[in-house]
């Protein structure tokens, strides 16, 4: 008798990672300590980086338009980066990782970008996608690492998924001047998604934000990436941070005075450096106006978030 | 039990709900605590004392572990004429030692913190969450209704601790609507000094600290008063005006910070200050006027929310008294648990125990307060008359000293006949004497 060879089933799922990157919130001044020159801790919040939530939300949209297994959401980082996955399961993701280990802490980008590498090489995605760019600017290198590190192809400056399929991307990058191209991706590839601007699209609902806040949150670090302390912790870092300073203020270029001006007001424009006294504005309206007033100059300042 | 069904739904993580889940989940009960801010803390405010006792018998020497800028060792009371003051400055070496009578804490640090203990107990805390109304099945509250999609979540008890306004309530059907005359409004203001210049200003050595609360004319003829707290490194510096105040006198409190900034007493302690923050809120100081009932079938109602603020004159206690009653709310909750009652009668005992600890009994033996503080001339008439009485007592100009009973008289005869100040007089001896 012969047996009928089992038919096997092709899967041409694609499993989309996203790096998730927590980062201080700096569209907002950063206010120095007494001294004047370390930040406030207090006034250093720290945020989701909005790129990536947008590169999340990029992920999400495929998981229902093309041919997705599930979107996965990956963190490197302590307590913050748990909340932030847990938000990113209250959007949609599938499933979550954490990366972090004490010996993480003081590890440079490269050592960081090594441990999110060895994570990938482990959940083998066909893309893994995140922001094109970072709050914090350090940050933004970040993805480029792991890339490296994981001998993917690094595409930045994604303006648009195009077609997502197995085995191939199509996507639209941002060149100078306004120009664009379309690219073709051979996966496994780090697409960088530039942020949109939009405001969120996906806002949980209850009982996926509840659930996102009851389970638990998987963790892994060095030892269960394979990696050593010594090879990607601090001890392995070859770049340390010893200070960080406040920025100083922005020195506008000193505009040539009119000439038609007294000798003493061009003397004070010049030696001013372009620097303007902040004047105050009494504004004046119904209370509808005065709102919409208050909030363009809260939004211009910027003081809040809006 | 389903993802959106609890034990107990507690809405709002202040000291009031963050306690009641701390104690809840350490015994094991499946809790959630709803906050509609960012993260806890995010948009609370207050002076900045925190009266710490109760709290030291839930997290036995909280102060080594909580984020607390300062202890409070010193307390100053001051009378505030238009360019003069008076003050009575308490230094206490007991205030100084373990268990501290109080602490300065900043409530965006410090409520982050406290949440997290519930956490770490099991609570599973929801931020940017806003609850807006209960459900009810016959007498019964049996869950609440979040603004989120499928927004239900069910429990056995809610219990509400969302401040001041609490809508949680008034969608219950447990309180009324609010009339200005029950509302101070608090701006505050923190303010980081240079270098070394906090110690040197108020005499302070390392960890010590001090509360200055001022009594007198705010803006102009506002009815209120102003605080003054030190931090590690800044000053938190605010007004309180009665709200009805505000109205009748068409001024603005912002207006008033400004001028009670510049005050001769005041403005030299800010010297060289930089600006860091702005915070309001609305404090409610009708004391047992205006507390709700406290429960129904399945609720309890805590904290500022439920209007336990103690306001006696020379007190203004808040945050204690939310952890006190957030502390009783969770006792009856488990005994409802144990007896497996959660019906309006069951859920009486909370109003009852509250009724025998300091909490209510404090607000009902400061009542005579309230009166006091709407007499106008407490903050008209007699802090001026204190600082002009002394000044005059004190000018050595070449005339002499008069005996202080006739010049007080003299300066009364000005402001106050002496049948109104004996009135005052009985009014405040009711209110703060027996």
């Amino acid at each position: 008798m012969t047996r009928k060879p089992k038919q096997r089933k092709v899967v041409n799922k694609l499993n989309i990672v996203v790096l998730i990157r927590n980062t201080v919130d700096c569209r907002v001044p950063l206010l120095p300590d007494m001294y004047g020159e370390q930040p406030l801790p207090e006034a250093m919040a720290s945020i989701i980086n909005p790129a990536d939530w947008f590169a999340l939300e990029q992920g999400l949209d495929l998981r229902g338009q093309q041919d997705v297994h599930r979107v996965m959401a990956m963190s490197l980082g302590g307590k913050d980066a748990e909340e932030a996955l847990r938000w990113c399961l209250a959007a949609g993701a599938q499933r979550v990782l954490r990366i972090w280990d004490k010996a993480l802490e003081e590890a440079d980008l490269l050592g960081r970008g090594k441990a999110l590498a060895a994570a990938l090489a482990r959940s083998k995605p066909e893309l893994v996608l995140c922001g094109d760019g970072c709050l914090d600017q350090i940050n933004s290198a970040l993805p480029g690492v792991v890339a490296a590190a994981a001998g993917m192809a690094y595409v930045p400056g994604v303006t648009k998924l195009e077609k997502v399929e197995a085995g191939k991307a199509i996507v639209i990058r941002r060149l100078e001047k306004g120009k664009r191209e379309r690219v073709i991706i051979r996966l496994p590839a780090l697409v960088a998604i530039e942020d949109g601007g939009s405001a969120p699209a996906y806002y949980a609902d209850l009982p996926g934000a509840v659930t996102a806040f009851t389970v638990a949150v998987p963790c892994k670090g060095l030892a269960c990436l394979g990696l050593s302390a010594e090879r990607v912790g601090s001890r392995g870092a070859k770049v340390h941070n010893t200070l960080l300073r406040v920025a100083r203020p922005v020195v506008t270029r000193p505009v040539t005075p009119d000439p038609g001006l007294p000798a003493e007001q061009r003397l004070r424009k010049i030696l001013s450096g372009g620097i303007v006294r902040k004047q105050g504005e009494v504004i004046t309206g119904s209370a509808e106006q005065l709102a919409d007033k208050i909030v363009e100059f809260l939004r211009k300042e910027p003081v809040v978030r809006l | 039990m389903s993802s959106n069904t609890f034990d107990v739904i507690i809405v709002g993580a202040g000291p009031a709900g963050t306690t009641a889940a701390l104690i809840l989940a350490r015994k094991g009960l499946k809790v959630i605590l709803i906050e509609r801010g960012e993260f806890p803390g995010a948009k609370n405010m207050f002076g900045g004392a925190l009266f710490g006792r109760v709290l030291d018998e839930i997290i036995p020497e909280y102060w080594a572990k909580a984020p607390v800028e300062r202890f409070i060792n010193r307390k100053i009371i001051t009378l505030l004429a238009e360019d003069s003051a008076v003050s009575l400055d308490f230094n206490s070496a007991a205030f100084k030692q373990a268990p501290y009578n109080g602490f300065v804490v900043m409530r965006t640090r410090f409520d982050r913190w406290y949440a997290v203990e519930a956490v770490k107990a099991g609570a599973v805390l929801l931020t940017q969450t806003t609850v807006d109304d209960v459900i009810r099945e016959g007498n019964q509250v049996v869950g609440v209704v979040a603004r989120r999609a499928q927004g239900e979540l069910r429990a056995k008890v809610v219990i509400a601790a969302d401040g001041a306004l609490s809508f949680l309530a008034q969608k219950a059907g447990l309180r009324k609507d609010f009339t200005p005359e029950q509302f101070s409004l608090g701006v505050k203001e923190v303010i980081q000094l240079p270098p070394g210049a906090l110690e040197e200003r108020f005499g302070l050595t390392g960890d010590e600290g001090l509360s200055n609360e001022y009594l007198g004319r705010m803006g102009d003829g506002l009815h209120g008063g102003a605080f003054l707290y030190t931090n590690k490194d800044s000053l938190s510096i605010g007004v309180v005006a009665q709200a009805h105040s505000l109205k009748e006198k068409q001024v603005t409190i912002y207006d008033a910070l400004e001028k009670f900034k510049r005050h001769p007493a005041v403005a030299p302690l800010l010297e060289g200050g930089r600006f860091l923050e702005y915070s309001a809120h609305l404090i409610p100081e009708a004391g047992a006027n205006m507390i709700p009932r406290l429960y129904t079938g399945g609720m309890l109602v805590t904290g500022n929310a439920a209007g336990l603020v103690l306001v006696g004159g020379v007190f203004l206690e808040g945050v204690n008294c939310a952890i006190a009653s957030g502390r009783i709310a969770a006792e009856t909750v488990l005994q409802a648990f144990e007896k497996g009652i959660f019906d309006k009668r069951a859920m009486a005992e909370y109003e009852a125990r509250l009724k025998a600890s300091f909490v209510l009994r404090d607000i009902n033996r400061y009542k005579s307060a309230i009166p006091l503080l709407m007499n106008k001339r407490l903050y008209e008439v007699y802090p001026s008359f204190a600082c002009r009485t002394l000044e005059n007592w004190f000018t050595v100009d070449g005339t002499g000293h008069p005996k202080l009973a006739g010049m007080v008289k003299g300066l009364l005869g000005e402001d106050v006949g002496l049948w109104q100040l004996a009135g005052d007089g009985y009014q405040m001896g009711r209110a703060l004497l027996w």
